[in-house]
């Protein structure tokens, strides 16, 4: 008997011991998060985008949310780290810009640009942030801080550039200005307007 | 009786289906397939080529004022021959390349809108259904035409707001 109690004593320490308190299931409550995420993807992540078209060039730019690429990249598992992340970055602002022709030919062609096509390509991946910048709604212009030119070598039936912007206000709606220098078509504006109408209650 | 009063009723039925058929073909035939637009206006006050316009004067007062430095140090008496001549062909160069500036600005500044304008309008026409849009120079080329078929404003208003990226 006394060894009975012995063994249960023994059996209770490491029962209630063994378990370590996991410090972040603590503070697990993460719905406020997982809310609003989920109406920005019930929104469309896509779905402020904005279509100029020029004869028979198209020029779409999309604003996408920064969390979007977070969530893309961390996975929904810990929304917390990606909201934190979100915090920290919350100045920055991805536009995608694709350019397409009508019939879906390659617009990096000399018939297009007038300049060789590696020269195109070189544009497109190095100069092209010169011809962008955005108009804040206090009217503040902001130059692109940089550009990514998605090569798809002609898989593809358009051309797809991500451009960034710093230091703009997360609430604050832009005007994108092109100056199209390499298919010479002038200057282009893109505002971006919310999908959805808000009701004011 | 009630015999008479459902063939009354089926008479009724069908004089009003008919009016409503009218009525809906009357309305969709009444608007205009064919308006015109004052070619002059269009382009004086879309917005681009206001800015356009602006910022081709900004650098012909730059490339003027430096001439106009060149010209005035051309006059003194303080340069000796052999600058004059250096400057004098500095003189030329910049002038020639002020009129050719001044030339080639304009023409290609004012295709590019036509090419804008023209791109804008299409879109219009399919949102408002017309056929024909007329574009006329002071109304030279239209002999006549009804006030009501004038889209000029609407067109202009269109096409600022497609160019602003409101529309």
């Amino acid at each position: 008997m006394k060894d009975l109690n012995k063994f249960i004593f023994v059996l209770l320490f490491f029962v209630l011991f063994s378990c370590k308190k996991d410090p972040q299931s603590t503070n697990s409550d993460d719905s406020e998060i997982r809310d609003r995420y989920f109406n920005l993807e019930k929104t469309g992540w896509k779905s402020r985008m904005y279509t100029q078209t020029v004869e028979d060039i198209g020029f779409t730019a999309t604003e996408v949310p920064i969390q979007y690429y977070l969530l893309k990249d961390l996975g929904n598992q810990n929304l917390k780290v990606v909201d934190s992340l979100y915090e920290e970055n919350k100045r920055e602002r991805v536009i995608e810009f694709t350019f397409q022709q009508d019939e879906e030919k390659d617009l990096l062609s000399k018939d297009f640009t007038g300049m060789e096509y590696t020269d195109a390509v070189k544009y497109m991946s190095f100069a092209l942030d010169k011809d962008f910048y955005v108009v804040t709604s206090k009217n503040d212009t902001i130059a692109c801080s940089g550009v990514t030119f998605e090569r798809n070598f002609k898989i593809a039936p358009y051309q797809k550039v991500m451009i960034f912007f710093s230091g703009i206000d997360p609430n604050d709606k832009i005007q994108l200005v092109y100056n199209d220098f390499l298919f010479k078509k002038g200057t282009l504006k893109f505002k971006f307007k919310d999908p959805f109408t808000q009701i004011a209650l | 009786m009630i015999k008479n009063s459902t063939k009354a009723l089926f008479i009724l039925n069908l004089f009003l289906i008919c009016v409503i058929v009218i009525f809906i073909f009357l309305t969709f035939n009444l608007q205009p397939k064919v308006v015109y637009v004052d070619n002059v206006k269009i382009f004086n006050d879309f917005n681009m080529t206001k800015e356009l316009k602006s910022s081709g004067e900004k650098e012909f007062n730059s490339k003027k004022t430096y001439l106009d430095s060149l010209y005035l140090k051309l006059q003194s008496s303080e340069i000796s021959p052999q600058g004059k001549k250096i400057l004098m062909q500095e003189f030329i160069q910049k002038k020639e390349e002020l009129e050719q500036f001044n030339q080639i600005f304009a023409s290609e500044q004012s295709t590019k809108i036509w090419t804008r304008i023209k791109s804008y309008t299409s879109e219009f026409s399919k949102e408002n259904k017309y056929k024909l849009i007329i574009g006329s120079e002071n109304k030279s080329n239209v002999l006549f035409a009804d006030e009501d078929i004038d889209v000029t404003n609407d067109l202009l208003t269109y096409i600022n707001k497609k160019y602003e990226g409101l529309k």
